[in-house]
């Protein structure tokens, strides 16, 4: 069953402000993620796809950035097959495990102006 | 670092970059009101790093800390004297 659905939308121009300070992309990126958007030449739009799916992710937890979990622990990787998933660490992880979620959805778009993206999780 | 000084400095920053032209931000002006949305607490976070030098851990962020700027200087000074 639906355990929660989460949609975030953000500007790619605001996250691209951001880039150029190393440490919102440590706070916010996992090491991995870093790697992945800087091969491309349109970085800030995955970078800003990704931190739309990070908040899409707490909202569809139900939870916002309240500290109980850091950015960087809700991971975006894209599978052999090139489709977004998401990987957690630390207290992202425990709180799935808590809240017993088995699976997760993600979807991720981006254009020059915007990025969004959509998860669902299922019990 | 006087929490007066914190203050100041966040609401100017909050005023000339997270809101609408014209809003004044006041010690106690409700955040979540004004429509601040999480990435605007990042910036805030940020700003905090630049420029005071204060690293406020991710566990900090509750929603009783972040509120206003009141509440955002009075942690970051607890945070730094207490560490």
């Amino acid at each position: 069953m639906i355990f929660g659905i989460g949609v975030d939308i953000i500007e790619v121009e605001r996250v691209a402000k951001k880039l150029q300070n190393p440490l919102f992309r440590e706070r916010i990126f996992s090491t991995a993620e870093i790697a992945y958007c800087n091969k491309y030449h349109k970085a800030a739009e995955h970078y800003a796809g990704r931190f739309a799916a990070k908040e899409a992710f707490l909202k569809a937890l139900g939870e916002g950035w309240q500290g109980r979990f850091s950015f960087a622990d809700i991971e975006v990787y894209n599978n052999e097959e090139g489709k977004p998933q998401i990987r957690l660490y630390n207290k992202a992880e425990e709180a799935i495990e808590q809240y017993e979620i088995k699976n997760m959805h993600v979807s991720i778009s981006h254009v020059k102006e915007m990025a969004t993206a959509y998860v669902i999780l299922e019990k | 670092m006087e929490i007066i000084t914190l203050e100041t400095a966040l609401s100017k920053f909050i005023e000339e970059n997270l809101v609408a032209e014209g809003i004044n931000i006041m010690a106690d002006t409700d955040l979540g009101a004004l429509g601040l949305d999480s990435f605007s607490l990042i910036e805030i976070v940020l700003f905090l790093e630049r420029k005071f030098d204060i690293e406020l851990p991710d566990e900090l962020l509750v929603s009783e800390n972040v509120g206003s700027v009141r509440a955002i200087a009075k942690c970051s000074h607890d945070f730094v004297h207490n560490k």
